[in-house]
């Protein structure tokens, strides 16, 4: 139950390499979620994810955090913030057990151990666990997504989905806060907030793959039977769709960035074959010509091989057969064409995926270039609740005081 | 402590597999390289009058001296004269039992090594092995001499031996724009003859999925053919079946393919960790038939390996039948006039097709290398010594044409990407457009 109005307050911050994005939403007591804030600043100090200029970054973010705090009538405290770079990896472990009881039945203890040995996965030094997401439990070499308890078996198995990341680089943006007196409430990865905010659960269950085409990253994330079983991060974006662009007609990446959004696609059609338009400049004058084949071809260069990647990543890990479809967001979803692109190299069904669940302006929900912030929200919903049941749960630190001296009650 | 001790000792892998017989001072240095290396279990055996090069030479290799009678009695150090036990070849090779092939690796040229080699291989006959000889040709720089003594060498071994690929040293030298150390040609000739031995060796012992057989190179070689040439090239990574060809057609030998359009028959080993799949070994066989005359189609053999996790290599071994079609590989592009008449390249000035003419148009400016290589007009001006060799390229493999790329000796700009980490996967920086890596050509 939400004790009071600043707890059933929810903010997520995602500090992306194009934009800074600060959603605010309250949660009420059935945990449906209902925006009351938004705010958004240009990103100039993060490149690939990372942040590579503190004080540009500094002044975003506070930008952002400012125009939302406005837009709530409420002061912030506490963000869950989405982290992202090429430092994030994620892994699969397994951990198993044998059931030593008489009746060979499973216990909740024997969870309780099997999760334990699944955990001990050496972390190289400096990484930070991000995530742990429980995949599966195998019963004698039977899968099974429920809870083994009660069961009979021998051995117990469980599959467990690890995202971790550098240490240095996830302070960065936590530090940055700290100076505006913001707490991290929690790190969630981009990949699988954005998986969170467009996945409903018939696509989280059938087996769907989501690609965030952001500024400077591509994350992206398998959900499978209802959990994220594979998620991973290319650091490849926009802007090297626009670098690209830059570099092979020889303009300036503003002016390349411009192009892109006014006349690029990720596909070459017959229709703009040897096609050539006059860009203008501020007096009105013919300033260059833009041959806008040879502009779309270094789009799709740059996307086909994104998606190919993508792809590649997913065959090295056998995940190819548990996909159903794709889920495209992030601003590069945008893109004319993307879908047919896409479908054309992952040979899957394709669709842009907006917010789902939520309540608010659709201007947000609808984006699929917030799908992120929105993921972050669902995220921190449910991390909340998650704290909250565990504090519940948790003998209170007198009874613990009691115990510890042996105090009988 | 006897000579013939190290035959059951010293080296681990010493005491089985087929002989590698290394000849004179090149063949023993290669083949100390290639015992060093430890990967080929074989049994090294050195040949030679003069062991001043003692020291340098693996320890596990059994040294002969030969004397000029062609005598052939085990090499003694100075100062272990006592322990001295006679054994010749043939009861080295008798000792455990007769292989069913013998690499023999020799530097052609050499007095020494031209009047052993056809005892050697009748020796390792006699035996009831087949004889696969790897042979370097004298660089042109060592004299007409040596260069004569080492082509009738071939010449007998030809009609001797079961196999023999040869590797021209002086094509090895092709790739490289500026004057070479002597120390430096030398280090590459015997690099190319120890990949090549090991290339030869790894495609006939792999356990492979589908196998290439002595009978295969003995078919191909024996008897009718004037050269084989061997090349290999590997990669890891996305894309690795294409970058691994490519890789391969970079191979000095191989001329960026040109020399496969003379080819009259090849041999070609993949050999990929677990991953491999069909899709890349018919992506290889496909790219690299095309390169192959009309009606010539390779003999592949696969196997995999999982000692280098992610790597993918290919071996290739062509047969040259005609003696014709061997000159012509040897034109040396600076002096045209010293080949045969019917063997003159005639070179003209073609109309360019349009992707062609902007390269043309960009190399006249002198920054064409991102996009492509560069065409020059060859009706007038010096001929580059960098180009391929001259008329082996467009007339002779059909439609397609490969340009040699500049090299690009300036810096890359890193635009907006300068102040962070490049982005790496498999080791292509992803960093750099996709265009530029792929070589896609703008209208």
């Amino acid at each position: 139950m939400w004790t009071s109005k600043q707890d059933s307050l929810v903010t997520a911050l995602e500090i992306g390499t194009s934009k800074v994005v600060v959603i605010v939403a309250e949660v009420n007591e059935s945990e449906a979620i209902n925006i009351i804030g938004f705010g958004q600043s240009r990103s100039r100090g993060v490149i690939k994810g990372q942040i590579v200029d503190t004080k540009l970054a500094y002044d975003d973010i506070r930008q952002a955090i400012k125009d939302a705090e406005e837009k709530a009538d409420r002061e912030l405290h506490q963000v869950y913030l989405g982290v992202t770079g090429q430092h994030v990896t994620s892994s699969n472990y397994t951990g198993s057990h044998a059931i030593a009881s008489l009746d060979r039945c499973i216990t909740g203890e024997d969870l309780e151990d099997v999760m334990a040995n699944a955990r001990r996965f050496n972390l190289s030094q400096g990484q930070h666990m991000i995530h742990v997401i429980r995949q599966q439990f195998m019963v004698d070499g039977r899968a099974t997504m429920h809870s083994p308890v009660g069961l009979p078996g021998s051995d117990l198995a469980v599959v467990l989905h690890a995202v971790q990341g550098y240490k240095d680089r996830l302070q960065r943006p936590v530090q940055l806060l700290r100076k505006m007196k913001l707490e991290a409430e929690n790190l969630a990865f981009n990949g699988l907030a954005s998986a969170l905010a467009v996945l409903n659960p018939t696509q989280k269950a059938d087996g769907t793959l989501v690609i965030d085409l952001g500024g400077g990253t591509t994350e992206y994330a398998v959900c499978s039977r209802g959990v994220v079983c594979h998620s991973g991060v290319i650091a490849v974006g926009g802007d090297h769709v626009t670098q690209d662009i830059a570099t092979g007609l020889n303009y300036t990446f503003s002016r390349a960035e411009d192009l892109k959004i006014k006349f690029g696609s990720a596909m070459v059609t017959e229709s703009v074959r040897g096609q050539v338009r006059d860009i203008l400049n501020e007096t009105g004058l013919t300033d260059h010509r833009v041959n806008i084949e040879n502009l779309r071809r270094i789009m799709s260069e740059r996307l086909k091989e994104t998606f190919a990647i993508v792809g590649a990543e997913l065959d090295r890990c056998d995940m190819v057969d548990m996909v159903q479809s794709v889920v495209l967001c992030g601003g590069g979803a945008y893109t004319p064409d993307i879908c047919t692109l896409a479908e054309k190299v992952l040979e899957l069904p394709v669709q842009v995926g907006a917010g789902v669940n939520l309540h608010g302006p659709s201007s947000i929900i609808e984006r699929p270039e917030y799908a992120t912030a929105l993921g972050l929200l669902k995220f921190g919903v449910f991390d909340f609740a998650r704290r909250r049941e565990s504090h519940t749960d948790r003998v209170p630190w007198s009874q613990r005081l009691k115990n510890l001296l042996r105090i009988e009650q | 402590m006897s000579l013939t001790e190290p035959i059951k000792m010293s080296h681990p892998s010493a005491s089985h597999g087929e002989p590698l017989i290394c000849i004179g001072q090149m063949g023993g240095l290669v083949g100390s390289i290639l015992l060093e290396h430890g990967k080929m279990p074989v049994r090294g055996v050195a040949l030679d009058n003069d062991f001043s090069y003692y020291q340098a030479l693996h320890s596990s290799m059994f040294k002969f001296s030969c004397d000029a009678d062609g005598s052939i009695q085990p090499f003694v150090p100075d100062g272990h004269e006592d322990a001295m036990e006679s054994i010749n070849l043939q009861e080295l090779f008798k000792q455990e039992g007769t292989s069913a092939w013998v690499l023999v690796l020799v530097g052609l040229g050499g007095v020494f090594s031209d009047q052993i080699i056809p005892q050697v291989v009748s020796s390792i006959q006699a035996q009831g092995s087949m004889v696969v000889v790897v042979a370097s040709l004298p660089f042109d720089m060592e004299g007409e001499a040596k260069t004569k003594q080492a082509e009738k060498t071939l010449d007998t071994l030809l009609q001797s031996a079961d196999a023999v690929i040869a590797i021209p040293n002086q094509a090895l030298l092709k790739e490289h724009a500026s004057p070479v150390k002597m120390k430096t040609a030398f280090e590459l000739s015997r690099t190319a003859l120890a990949q090549a031995v090991d290339g030869v060796w790894e495609m006939l012992r792999a356990d492979g999925l589908t196998n290439i057989e002595m009978s295969h190179l003995k078919d191909l070689f024996q008897g009718h053919h004037v050269k084989g040439l061997f090349a290999s090239g590997q990669a890891a990574g996305f894309n690795r079946a294409k970058c691994a060809v490519e890789s391969l057609l970079g191979h000095p030998q191989m001329e960026d393919g040109a020399a496969l359009a003379l080819a009259d028959a090849c041999l070609l080993q993949i050999t990929g960790d677990e991953s491999l799949t069909f899709k890349e070994v018919d992506r290889i066989e496909r790219a690299l038939s095309r390169l192959l005359p009309a009606g010539i189609s390779p003999v592949v053999g696969t196997s995999v390996c999982g000692t280098r996790e992610g790597w993918l290599s290919i071996r290739l071994v062509s047969a040259h039948f005609s003696q014709a079609k061997e000159n012509l590989l040897h034109v040396s592009p600076g002096e045209p006039d010293a080949t045969p008449d019917s063997f003159k390249v005639t070179i003209q000035k073609k109309t360019p097709l349009p992707q062609e003419a902007i390269i043309e148009e960009e190399a006249a400016k002198g920054d064409a290398p991102l996009l492509g290589g560069n065409v020059e007009d060859h009706d007038s001006g010096p001929i580059n010594p960098l180009e391929p060799p001259l008329g082996t390229r467009s007339s002779q493999r059909g439609s397609k044409r490969y340009f040699q790329t500049l090299l690009n000796l300036g810096a890359k700009k890193k635009g907006r990407f300068a102040s962070c980490d490049p982005t790496y996967y498999h080791s292509i920086n992803l960093d750099e457009p996709t265009f530029q890596r792929k070589g896609v050509l703008f209208n």
